[in-house]
Parts: C-alpha cells; structure tokens; sequence
C-alpha cells in the first residue's frame, strides 16, 4: 500500500534526475567551447553588476519585513475564525461573540499598526 | 465552549488595555517634546497611575475567588451538560478549562501586579526624564505582568505556552532594553538564545504529551490521559522531563541557572527586579499547576521526576549560596542569591505535590471528569494546611524583600554609578535610611528571625519536616538542607551589612534618595517587617488561598 | 498506531520531528552564530509542530487541538525571529560582530 502511494513520487524523482543529466550531458557533448569575458559575466543579458553581492541592507528593509510578518501572520487566524463561525451561526449568540471577538483581534494589530506608522517606519526615508 | 466568570481575570484585561493606551498615548506624545500630551501625562507617572488601580483590583479578584471557587455552575457545551467550578474560564468539551482564576492563581496574579507597582516605582527613580522609549518601556512591562497573571491561571498547554512565551518575549526586549549599553545588550541576546531554546524544548515535551495522553492540551485530561498505559512509557517521561525544562529556565532553577549572573548584572536593575520576582512568581505557579493538577495528580509507578526535582532542588540551593560568596558585583551577587531563593521555594513545591497522596481523597476534585461531578461546598477544602502554604506565604515574602533589596541597589547604583559591592563600604554613614533598609532585606533573604524571610522558611521548612513523617525522608532531608544552606548565605548577605555598617567610607558625599525610592523602599520595609506582625492572620489567609487550588 | 488513509505510519512523522528537534538541538550547541542559533531554534519549534500536528490527525479520536496549538506556535515562533533579529541587530551595533560566545563583557 505505501509502496503503491509512493510509486509516482519515485518514478518524478528518477525522471527528473535522468531528465537534468541527459540535458546536461548533451550539451555538454554537443556545444562548442569559446568563452569570452563578455559570456563569463554574470548576467548575460547585458546588465553590468555593480560591486559584491554579498552588502549591508538598508535597516528598513527589516522593518517593512517585520510589519509584513505580523499582518501575514494575523492571516493564520482569520481562515480558521472564518471558516468556524460558519459553525456558529446557528447560535446567534456565538457568531455575535465570535464577530466581538476578531473585532477585538484586528482591532489590537491595528493599533499595532497605527504605532509603527507613528513611528514613522512606514515612511521610506 | 462556555466562557465563565470573566471578572475573575479581568486585572489582567484591564492591564493589558492600560499597556494599549500607555503605548499609544506615548508615541503621540513623542512628537511633541517640550509640550503638550507628553507634558501632561508622562508616561513614567502615567503608567503607575494605571498600574495602582490594577492591584487593588487583584486585590478584589483575590477576594472574588475565595468566594466563587466555593460555588458550581452548570454549562451545557455541545448536548453534555457539565458541572464546574465558577472560577473556571473558557471551559471546553468534557469540561475541561483552559484558565482557572482560583484563590492560588489570583493570589499570584496579586503578586505579580504589586511587584510590577513597586518596580515601575523603582524605574522612576533609576531612569532620567530624558530616556528615550519610555512608553515601550512601560507598556512592555504591562504586557509581562498581565502574561504573568494569564499563566497563574493557566490550566491548558496552549494557554501555558502563550502566557509563558508573552512573558518571556516582554523579558527579551526589556534586558536590552538600554541601547547603548554593551551589557544590556549581551544580557538581552543571551537571555533570548538561552529562552528561546528552552521553551522550544519545553514545547517539544509538550507535544508529546499532548500525543502520549490522547490528543489533549488541558492539564485535567491530561492528568487522565496519564493514567492509561501511555503513562508507563517512555515517551511521557520524556514529555514531561522536556516540559519541565521550559519551566526550569524560566524560574532559573540548577542547570538551567546559566543565564541568570549575565542577564541579571547586565540588564537595566528595575528589569532585574521584575525578572527575580514577577516572572519567577509566574513560572513557579505554571509549574505548581502542572504538577499537581497533571503529574501528580495520580502518580504512576515511574516516580522518577520526583526524585530529579528533588536532586534540583538542593542543587540549587547550594550552587546558588556557594558561588555567591565570592561575588564582587552586587547585582550579580543578588543573581545567585535568586537561585538559590529558587531552592528554598522549590522545597514548597516537593512537598505540595503529596498534597494529593490517595486517590480516594482526590475523587471529590475531579469536577471535570465525566461522570464525577461531585462538588460541594466542604469539597473544596481538601488540602492540609501546610502543604502549599509555606509556598504562598514565602512567595509574598520574597517579593518584598528581594524587590527592596534590588531597589536600593538600584538606587545607589544611579548615584554611584558602580554596583561593586566594595562601593558599599561607609553606606551607613552616606545614607543610613538605604543602608538600614538594605540591611532589612539582605537579613530577611538570610532568613533570619523577625523577618518576613524567617515567616516564609519556617513555613515552608515546617511543612516539610510535617510531611516527612508520612514517609517522605527526603523532605526532612531537603529542610535540614535548607537550614544549612540559610547559614551558609547568611555568610555573604552579612558581609555586604559588615562593609556598610563597619568599613571605613572614603570620605564621599552623602546620597540623596528621591522621594520615588524612598518611597518603594518605605513599602518594601513595611511589608517584610510587617508579615511577622500579621503573621497569624497571613497564615490563616494563605491556607484560605491553598485550600481553594483547583487543577 | 494506526495508519490513516495515507498509508503512512505516524512513526514516520515522529521520526522526522525526533530528527528535526536533535538538529535543532545540535545547532544550537555547535552554532557560534546567532543567527545561526535563531534558525536552530526555530527548527526546533518546527519539530514540535509536527508532533503536534500528526497526532492530533493520527490519534483514535483525532482531534482539532492539534493543529490549533500549531497555529498559535507559528505565530510566537513568528514573533520571536522578530524580536531575536532586532536583539542580534542591537548585538551588531554595539559589537560590530554576533559571535554569541565571544560576547562576554561581564565576569564576576
């Protein structure tokens, strides 16, 4: 039986193995050898990088990161209160506390919100 | 699922909407310096305001609960119709609740919501009117102590984790909480590393309790979830050990006391403060609760944490008095010394958990098992008044006595600018008022008699001694450790006395104390000379407290 | 323990979180990194998620526990990178480097 469920994801990982090899292999048979400094550069297309990849970050980045975390992560809550007082709304009282009850949850990120903008960390400075 | 009496945890409601306008309020104000919003409400004023009406109302919750734990209601959840107790909250299928605001967790909710009073107090005094983030500063502080109270009441996995977590996250901030100071900042990254990886261990071990008891998080189901097979396995002890890491860290217990010298010296000392005693009240009663409502609850053959709570215990003890004497920094000398405090608490802890030797006396106190919905009025009186007494009595006691111990530390360490404990030599004739006060403290934590100290180890010490008559030696054993152990501390809190009272001071000026100090100090003193005076009706009053623990 | 319709055993779950905690653990002994500590940590949390959730799925009367514990844990681990980076930030700033065992400024 697990043997059964597990066929088709080792039959995809053979082909894709055997799939990337032959490709590789081919091309490596077949292409003609000639590099120049304008192929060797990272991007081919033209585009000439500018110094090491390896810089600081502006410390913003971070901030906008971490504001995007705490609302992405509010999201994790919202499906699941979302699809249970579908449960609720039989019992009027419930879906009530349960609608009181997120008002309240969005109601704290959105103070939490109003701080960061205070703070003026939703400026790009 | 049924909510129940919600006033009982409305303190912590209310703090954590006082925390909301205080943050609030102060980034507005922020924009304004010199005037308006921030002129008229100061957040270093405005924060204890809020904070005072706060305890007295835990105060009231305490008092509401000594009267609500003695009634039952009757809540249908689903088509089952259960009987629980009125303190309990959020009560789920088969009657299970996520929080219980009984006497024992109001009561620490009261300390919680006193010690964060006196170190706001503390805080005005240590930082100047010109610290920056002083609305975070508060705020951050509220948000711990309203998670500290949630975990006193805590009696689910899931309400445990988040309350211990909001505590700690709170904590990590605050250690570091000043920017620019390299110690702060190192006390902040090591005591987040060091709690975050203990509470993710802890957290493991709660999953696979969870597994191991059927898919349960509330402490009572789990209690009965470990008196199936599972129980026997390897896999609950596991659980269990791994739970009890995450709570060992945070009340800084022996291998997990690592932390504790950094972090201690090297956060701002109002933080230090709040983390000795507001968060170690609040992790000594998740692990109380844990342990009596679902370890002990019926205790299997494999007996075997038991007896590593024992060992920890006295390790404690010793390796907090023993490595505290060579301290140069008083700060860091106070940080040891809280462990080993730890210790002395944790010999209460051992012994309430045979608070519940026999199943037949613990039938009554299974509201929430189907079908044993027998409780009455007199049920609720189950404990032997010393079992867990000595543990409440000495939890009120530590939080005067080490909060004013760190509010004078604090306080000269503003005017002095040095913790060394050699700068302490001459306090007596610098500042007699700290320096008799410092000597109150430091005999109180010593344990000696007419203290608040010496109330709280007699009781916990006595109710070990009680029980190890009922076959239990290592009780006695841990009191007699325990005994030996306040001799050996009394060593080092004497040496600090000898250097104020007795050394020469090197002719500098006398301190001034602000009235804040001198007024957190006044409190502290009240209340650990005061606890021998009332020790009678504090005795009566804390049986009242234990006897209405519920799981 | 039973298997579900999946046809894997719940062992197998448990085996990859068991080995994800020891890695998390091991990390977080080896790492001189903070930030290498923080990915421990959370590695760690990872695994006990996935206990979580495979017994809640896998458990005779399975259970909704399970999963909600694991979303209220993916919020806290969430906040807790977000605080761990800004302390390592503040670390960097006063230090210049996050060598957690370098960083060793108080000693008695």
């Amino acid at each position: 039986m697990l043997a059964k469920d597990f066929l088709a994801v080792g039959v995809f990982i053979i082909v894709g193995i055997v799939f990337v090899a032959v490709t590789l292999i081919a091309s490596y048979l077949f292409r003609p050898y000639n590099p120049s400094g304008e192929k060797l550069r990272t991007y081919e297309c033209g585009e000439i990088p500018l110094g090491p990849a390896w810089l600081q970050f502006r410390v913003g980045y971070y901030v906008y990161a971490l504001i995007f975390l705490i609302f992405d992560v509010e999201a994790a809550f919202i499906f699941p209160w979302a699809a249970a007082l579908l449960g609720f709304s039989r019992t009027k009282t419930l879906a009530v506390l349960g609608i009181i009850d997120m008002v309240i949850f969005v109601g704290v990120l959105a103070l939490g919100l109003v701080y960061a903008w205070k703070k003026g960390v939703l400026e790009w400075k | 699922m049924f909510i129940g009496n919600i006033k009982l945890i409305a303190p912590a409601l209310y703090l954590c909407a006082a925390a909301l306008v205080v943050l609030i309020l102060g980034v507005i104000a922020a924009r304004k310096p010199g005037k308006g919003l921030d002129y008229q409400l100061p957040t270093q004023y405005l924060a204890p305001a809020l904070m005072f009406p706060g305890v007295v109302y835990a105060l009231w919750a305490v008092l509401e609960s000594l009267i609500e734990v003695c009634y039952t209601v009757d809540v249908l959840i689903g088509y089952e119709l259960v009987r629980v107790p009125a303190v309990a909250l959020f009560v789920t299928r088969g009657g299970h609740a996520q929080l219980t605001a009984d006497p024992f967790g109001a009561l620490f909710t009261l300390v919680a919501f006193a010690g964060t009073f006196i170190v706001m107090l503390v805080s005005l005094d240590y930082f100047d009117a010109a610290q920056p983030h002083k609305a975070e500063y508060y705020s951050l502080v509220m948000f711990a102590t309203a998670a500290a109270s949630l975990a006193a009441c805590a009696s689910d996995l899931i309400a445990i984790y988040l309350s211990i977590e909001l505590l700690s996250l709170a904590s990590y901030v605050l250690a570091c909480f000043v920017k620019t100071d390299r110690r702060s900042g190192e006390a902040g990254l090591k005591y987040f590393l060091y709690g975050a990886a203990c509470s993710a261990v802890g957290l493991y071990g709660m999953s696979i309790l969870f597994g191991v008891t059927g898919g349960h998080t509330s402490l009572s189901a789990i209690a009965r979830g470990l008196t199936t097979p599972a129980a026997y396995s390897g896999a609950a002890w596991v659980g269990i050990v791994f739970t009890l890491v995450g709570f060992g860290f945070k009340l800084a217990l022996v291998p997990f006391q690592f932390w504790a010298p950094d972090v201690y010296q090297g956060a701002p000392t109002p933080i230090t403060a709040f983390l000795s005693v507001v968060s170690k009240a609040a992790g000594l009663a998740v692990l109380v609760r844990f342990l009596t409502a679902a370890v002990f609850l019926f205790p299997p053959q494999n007996f075997s944490w038991y007896w590593i709570l024992v060992v920890l215990t006295a390790g404690s003890m010793f390796f907090g008095n023993l490595v505290a004497i060579p301290q140069r920094n008083i700060k860091r000398m106070l940080a040891y010394s809280s462990i080993a405090q730890i210790g002395y608490l944790m010999i209460g802890v051992v012994s309430a958990v045979h608070a519940f030797p026999s199943l037949e006396r613990l039938v009554p106190r299974l509201w929430n098992l189907p079908n044993v919905i027998v409780r009455t009025r007199a049920a609720s009186w189950y404990y032997e008044p010393w079992d867990m007494v000595g543990l409440v009595v000495y939890i009120v006691a530590y939080m005067f006595m080490n909060l004013g111990a760190f509010a004078v530390v604090a306080g000269i360490g503003t005017r002095t600018r040095s913790d060394a404990i050699d700068d302490y030599a001459g306090l007596m004739q610098r500042s007699p008022f700290l320096a008799a006060a410092l000597t109150v403290f430091l005999i109180s934590l010593a344990g000696v008699p007419p203290t608040a100290g010496f109330v709280g180890k007699f009781l916990i010490f006595g109710g070990a001694i009680q029980h190890a008559g009922q076959n239990h030696p290592e009780l006695a054993v841990l009191a007699v450790l325990g005994i030996i152990n306040s001799i050996i501390s009394a060593y080092y809190y004497l040496n600090v006395v000898r250097l104020m009272f007795f050394a020469p001071a090197e002719d500098r000026p006398s301190l001034r104390a602000s009235l804040a100090l001198n007024a957190v100090v006044a409190i502290c003193l009240v209340g650990t000379l005061g606890l021998i005076a009332a020790a009678g009706p504090v005795v009566d009053f804390a049986s009242l407290v234990v006897s209405g623990f519920l799981d | 323990m039973n298997h579900s319709a999946y046809g894997i055993p719940i062992s197998w779950f448990l085996t990859v979180g068991a080995l994800l905690f020891c890695i998390g653990l091991f990390g977080m002994m080896v790492r001189r990194s903070a930030i290498g500590m923080l990915i421990s940590i959370e590695l760690m949390l990872n695994a006990a998620n996935l206990n979580l959730v495979a017994f809640g799925s896998y458990l005779r009367q399975p259970t909704i526990a399970g999963q909600v514990f694991a979303i209220f844990v993916i919020t806290l681990a969430a906040a807790e990178a977000a605080i761990g980076l800004a302390i390592i930030i503040n670390i960097y700033r006063l230090e210049l480097h996050i060598e957690a065992d370098k960083i060793t400024s108080m000693k008695l």
